[in-house]
């Protein structure tokens, strides 16, 4: 099989995975170097997208779709009828690199199913990795889906390869994956998690201390020699996975709800200090397990929840305000609206806040105004006393805030924020709340 | 007074000048150089990693008094001098004037005008400084025995005929005349070329990124203002060239592959899609030519993946 057709069954393998971040790891570049790559430290670069939305931005393939498991929603588990291939490491190391030199790529997410062993796949795995790194001096991203079953120092290899490492906890209860995926195990998937986090938390800790040793030494910062000869320099820190890990859960395969979903997503975060959770909206497959539903992804779904997951880590909110309690009683998020909305139509006591007193924590609980918009508010606000419409020059939709706000000259209608339809209202798109006597439109 | 900038030095060291003496924004116009396009008349303003530039003290201190202008402010500022409006340098100036007479802090205030509009430049050439690092594409024109060989439109020449400063004078200067480009190829290197067209004049700005990330190549981009080559250890720019037509290659057809197998169709979301990726970019980016395609085919291909998953649950 050419590399074309290989290429062909093992992207589309891979399509189902959500992941295709190139972020959060340390900033590195290919000066004094033998080969290519660079890393920003921060964000990484998209550098396409694709009709369905996602950006592209990490080749993104598995090194094999042969699979021993038989995992229901999976495309390549054992019984489904695909056809298969593999790829040999060097291939992908070769697609890799002539990728990143036509500037397509930020660097590799490789994938696999398991073959042979779960310690065998993953011993392919790193040795594309390693192969990159040390035969190639690839200094771009490199993502390594991890197999919970592997041996720890195989993961701990795989650490000091990749930027990022990730294992999928697949679904958001563990009973689902006893029956979705029988040969997977919760708790090896954990322990693997609880693995990569104590490296991870290991490599932070010997930075850090590398780091205040230096700021002990009387000639940081200057020269390296003083009077007293050389003075030695810091230890190289050896490398685990800088970019943290992240994980994967396929949302609608099962029949949790959406705060049972966030409340996995959370133990998570907590648990792991995981950077991201992925939610994956269940596609259909050709030939999917009678265990599953043929139907459209719930895509919807998958956006709300990463609005939620959103409001989770930087907004202050809990799972209960946002997917349970008075909010949503039967912890399925609106889809109508989004999560901050919703809350906030099911708490309008708490409104009008006034843009000119409020804390900013309080600022970002309004719907309609995000971290840079309170930012902006909080930032304006020092110069003058805020009318309504300086929170245009605030680039903040006045239409969205309009009943939720009070400023120097506006004050929402009381039967505004009474009205029953003040939630059919925000759906439509118009300019209703915009007072007309401002002319802003 | 009325000034005519060509590039970020210059309009520095006018204002270096005008703001010790304490002249009013009214009192003073800056503009660009007359008949040229915005665009093609931004000079070449040649940058290289080496000579690093130092902005920062240069507003910051005069014959030891101090200016009070923002590290910060000047920094951004450079980035604005490569936007194509014709005022940019005027509202440069006027921010200066009154950052140092008026209000230090002026920046801070996202309700006045003229700040609002600096930060419309400045987020207008970012942005088209981050599309320019994501949409580069470039290809393999092969390797040359660095004999002055023409390839098409593209003409190569050796690396000793383009130093960073002869270059300048032979092949620098402005023009609006599209003329083929020349790339520089050493001998039994591979070379990669790449066609751009940034709405703005920021080469130089994004030069550097390319130089860091493929450092152990060569490669040429060139876009309408001016190109960009790298021959592993500086950037030298030349005057702006045409849309060359370039060898195909190979490796093109595999991220076709990719791009289309990566695909989801059961998801189509095309105004995500085009918020990210406009199209004013597709002409220049080979997999684009596909999405017609992948669309018209999406909803055919998810009928067959319900047909075969409901099939198998019949038996
Ligand atoms: S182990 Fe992974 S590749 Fe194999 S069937 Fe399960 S999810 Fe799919």
């Amino acid at each position: 099989m050419n590399i074309q057709s290989k290429l062909a069954i093992l992207a589309d393998a891979a399509k189902y995975d959500a992941s295709c971040a190139s972020s959060g790891t340390v900033e590195r570049n290919s000066r004094a170097g033998k080969g290519v790559g660079s890393t920003s430290g921060g964000m990484g670069i998209c550098h396409s997208y694709a009709p369905d939305g996602r950006c592209i931005s990490l080749l993104k393939i598995l090194l094999t779709n042969f699979c021993l498991f038989d995992c229901a929603y999976c495309i390549n588990r054992s019984s489904s009828p695909v056809a298969r291939a593999r790829f040999k490491p060097e291939e992908v190391v070769k697609l890799t690199l002539d990728f990143y030199k036509r500037n397509y790529i930020e660097g590799l997410f490789l994938s696999s199913g398991i073959i042979q062993s779960a310690d065998y796949t993953m011993e392919q795995l790193v040795e594309v990795a390693r192969s990159l790194r040390e035969d190639y001096d690839f200094r771009g991203y490199i993502h390594l889906k991890t197999i919970p079953e592997a041996a720890p120092e195989l993961l701990a290899l795989a650490g000091r390869y990749a930027d990022r490492l990730s294992i999928n906890i697949e679904l958001p209860q563990d009973q689902s994956l006893v029956l979705l995926a029988p040969e997977k195990n919760a708790g090896t998937i954990r322990q693997s998690m609880g693995v990569l986090k104590n490296g991870i938390d290991e490599y932070k800790d010997n930075k850090k201390s590398a780091k205040a040793i230096k700021s002990l030494t009387p000639a940081a910062g200057g020269s390296r020699f003083n009077h007293a000869g050389p003075v030695r320099r810091r230890a190289k820190v050896p490398i685990y996975a800088p970019a943290g890990q992240s994980t994967q859960m396929i949302v609608g395969a099962d029949s949790s709800n959406d705060k049972a979903i966030l409340t996995t997503a959370k133990g998570l975060y907590q648990g792991f200090q995981m950077r991201r959770v992925y939610y994956s909206a269940y596609s259909p497959i050709q030939h999917a397990s009678k265990a599953l539903p043929a139907m459209s992804p719930p895509l919807m779904r998958e956006h709300r929840l990463y609005q939620a997951d959103w409001l989770l880590r930087f907004y202050g909110f809990s799972v209960q305000e946002i997917a349970g309690g008075a909010t949503r009683p039967n912890g399925m998020l609106d889809l109508d609206i989004d999560p901050k909305l919703a809350w906030a139509l099911a708490n309008r006591q708490l409104f009008p806040i006034n843009i000119n007193r409020a804390p900013k924590e309080q600022l970002l609980r309004i719907p309609g105004i995000g971290a840079v918009g309170a930012q902006r508010i909080i930032n304006a606000r020092r110069f003058k006393v805020l009318r309504f419409d300086d929170l245009v020059k605030c680039k903040i939709s006045v239409k969205k805030v309009a009943p939720f706000v009070e400023t120097l000259d506006f004050n929402p209608h009381l039967n505004t924020l009474d009205s029953h339809n003040l939630r059919q209202q925000l759906m439509v798109s118009n300019n209703k709340w915009a007072p007309e006597q401002l002319g802003l439109f | 007074m009325e000034f005519v900038i060509e590039n970020f030095t210059q309009w520095r060291n006018y204002s270096r000048a005008l703001l010790l003496e304490g002249i009013a924004p009214e009192q003073v116009s800056f503009t660009i150089p007359h008949g040229s396009g915005d665009l093609f008349g931004s000079p070449i303003d040649s940058l290289s990693l080496t000579r690093e530039i130092k902005l920062s003290g240069a507003l910051k201190k005069v014959n030891g008094k101090p200016l009070g202008i923002s590290r910060e402010f000047m920094r951004q500022a450079y980035w604005v001098g490569h936007h194509s409006s014709a005022q940019r340098w005027q509202l440069l100036y006027s921010l200066a004037w009154r950052q140092i007479y008026q209000d230090k802090k002026l920046l801070q205030n996202p309700v006045d005008e003229q700040v609002a509009l600096f930060h419309r430049l400045l987020k207008a050439v970012s942005r088209d400084h981050h599309k320019m690092k994501a949409f580069v594409r470039f290809q393999s024109i092969g390797e040359f025995s660095g004999e002055g060989k023409v390839y098409q439109a593209v003409e190569i020449i050796e690396p000793e005929q383009l130093h960073v400063d002869g270059a300048r004078h032979k092949y620098g200067g402005r023009s609006n005349q599209s003329k083929p480009c020349k790339v520089m190829a050493a001998e039994e290197t591979e070379h990669f070329v790449a066609w751009f067209e940034p709405d703005h004049a920021i080469l130089p700005l994004v030069a550097p990124f390319f130089a860091k990330r493929f450092s152990s190549m060569s490669w040429s981009i060139l876009t309408p203002h001016e190109c960009v080559h790298w021959h592993q250890e500086q950037l030298v720019f030349t005057q702006g060239a045409a849309r060359p037509p370039l060898p195909e290659d190979k490796t093109e057809q595999l991220w076709l592959q990719y791009y289309a197998s990566i695909f989801n169709p059961a998801r189509v979301k095309v105004n995500a899609m085009q918020s990210e990726m406009a199209k004013k970019y597709w002409k220049n980016l080979p997999e684009a030519q596909l999405i017609q395609t992948l669309l018209q085919r999406a909803s055919s291909r998810v009928d067959v993946m319900f047909r075969l998953g409901n099939a198998d649950k019949g038996k």
